[in-house]
């Protein structure tokens, strides 16, 4: 029983930090929250290994089962000047580009695994300041099968 | 910063001044919005808040700065306080909705401003299908909507000629016959009025990519060859050719391509653009596995 709280009260710790470490992103005062292009921002990963993390573990046969199966999803964040990550937000339109939502297991999916994307090297802006910066990145998907990454 | 980007924002969108207003409490805004332009206020108390075209560029100012939501509704706001808006506007408005992934309201715009000057807003729309969306069907539609415009002329949406740009969607869709007949109707007609030297190496390259594909291997040595004979630093011809050379049996002329294209990655030869990944496009990763996987 002792056991069964302290594993209880370190899962409570862990998921209560790692909500409490989302809500405090906060982006930097004093500079503009810029484009991912404008300046440059890259990931330590070049845009073949992150399309390689995102098609790595797609579950695509269980994917193609599913019924809300195609559209595009996007999924938003920003970094912060000292290279911290949140305020995501996800987009999702069917292949028409109408509103549409698409089976949660898929959105949930793309979240997570942009969630995992750490080590953004940061861009500097005209006076040299390390900036905040929005970013995203878009999947095309067509019954299930995941057929572009977008933008780079 | 945020108070610096709203300054920018305000500066910009008095340029439109017209009308000030001292309030905008719209049912079409959100609190988040409201809040935003409160504060706008706050700094420009003259600004022109009747002013549609002045809210519109606001909010593309502040959708540019990331806040999307504030701008879309802003941009709304500002299109209906305007007494008339043309196509190229509402294409204009889209723009940085499509490059914050917000593709559903860059479409809604750019689909709205097709209804109203189709010929202007279709020179950018397949362009944009084509690279930003991957919609490759659709971009073709609206790229021969266009080249219908003028069926004598070879048009260059973007700075890219039209067949050039069809020939792309056309490899994408795996068409790969139309996709040489678009790369070759380009290069013949560059070729015949400034030179083939004119011609966008990388059409060379998608040619060969393209007769690759369709079995003919001799044309598409020839289709890269005149790639590096145009631009004797392209690492992607190096590549794409060194891959065809052993894919043909020619081990040791590949690897030598193969560790060309190797060293002119490593120079920083690549060909690459800010805002998306071109098709054309290699990494690292690519020329390191066709080496191991043939010359090792």
């Amino acid at each position: 029983m002792k056991r069964l709280l302290f594993i209880s009260f370190l899962y409570l710790f862990y998921f209560q930090n790692a909500v409490t470490a989302q809500d405090q992103f906060k982006l930097c005062d004093g500079v503009r929250t810029m484009p991912y292009y404008h300046p440059d921002i890259t990931n330590t990963l070049n845009f073949y290994d992150i399309k390689k993390h995102f098609r790595a573990d797609y579950p695509e046969a269980k994917f193609k089962k599913l019924s809300s199966n195609s559209g595009l999803i996007t999924v938003q964040f920003k970094i912060n000047c000292k290279g911290e990550v949140g305020d995501y937000r996800l987009q999702q339109c069917d292949l028409n580009y109408r509103l549409t939502e698409m089976d949660v297991a898929i959105t949930d999916y793309f979240m997570s695994k942009t969630k995992e994307l750490k080590d953004w090297n940061l861009g500097k802006d005209e006076n040299g300041l390390i900036v905040n910066s929005h970013k995203f990145y878009s999947f095309r998907i067509v019954n299930g099968v995941l057929t572009e990454i977008l933008p780079k | 910063m945020r108070n610096y980007s709203l300054i920018v924002a305000l500066l910009l969108s008095l340029i439109f001044g017209c009308k000030s207003h001292e309030t905008a409490d719209d049912e079409m805004l959100s609190q988040e919005t409201k809040d935003y332009l409160d504060t706008v206020l706050s700094y420009v108390d003259s600004f022109p808040v009747n002013d549609g075209s002045a809210l519109a560029n606001l909010g593309y100012r502040a959708i540019y700065y990331g806040r999307n939501e504030i701008g879309n509704e802003l941009i709304q706001l500002g299109i209906s306080r305007m007494d008339s808006i043309t196509g190229d506007q509402l294409r204009g408005l889209s723009v940085q909705n499509t490059k914050n992934g917000n593709y559903r309201q860059a479409i809604e715009l750019l689909e709205e401003g097709m209804k109203l000057d189709p010929e202007t807003v279709s020179r950018y729309y397949g362009w944009l299908l084509l690279y930003y969306y991957r919609d490759y069907e659709k971009a073709l539609e609206i790229l021969e909507l266009h080249d219908a415009y003028t069926p004598d002329f070879n048009d260059a949406p973007m700075g890219e000629d039209i067949h050039y740009l069809k020939g792309l969607a056309h490899f994408q869709l795996k068409n790969y016959e139309k996709a040489n007949t678009e790369f070759d109707t380009y290069i013949s007609h560059l070729g015949n009025t400034h030179g083939e030297d004119f011609v966008d190496v990388y059409t060379f390259v998608q040619k060969g990519r393209s007769l690759a594909q369709l079995n003919r291997k001799e044309e598409a040595l020839a289709a890269y060859e005149k790639a590096i004979l145009y631009a004797p630093s392209c690492t992607e011809a190096f590549y794409f050719k060194g891959v065809l050379l052993a894919e043909m049996g020619q081990i040791d002329s590949a690897c030598i391509l193969l560790n060309t294209a190797k060293t002119l990655l490593a120079k920083g030869s690549k060909s690459s653009d800010n805002y998306v990944e071109y098709f054309h496009e290699i990494y690292w990763q690519d020329i390191d596995e066709a080496i191991k996987k043939f010359c090792e």
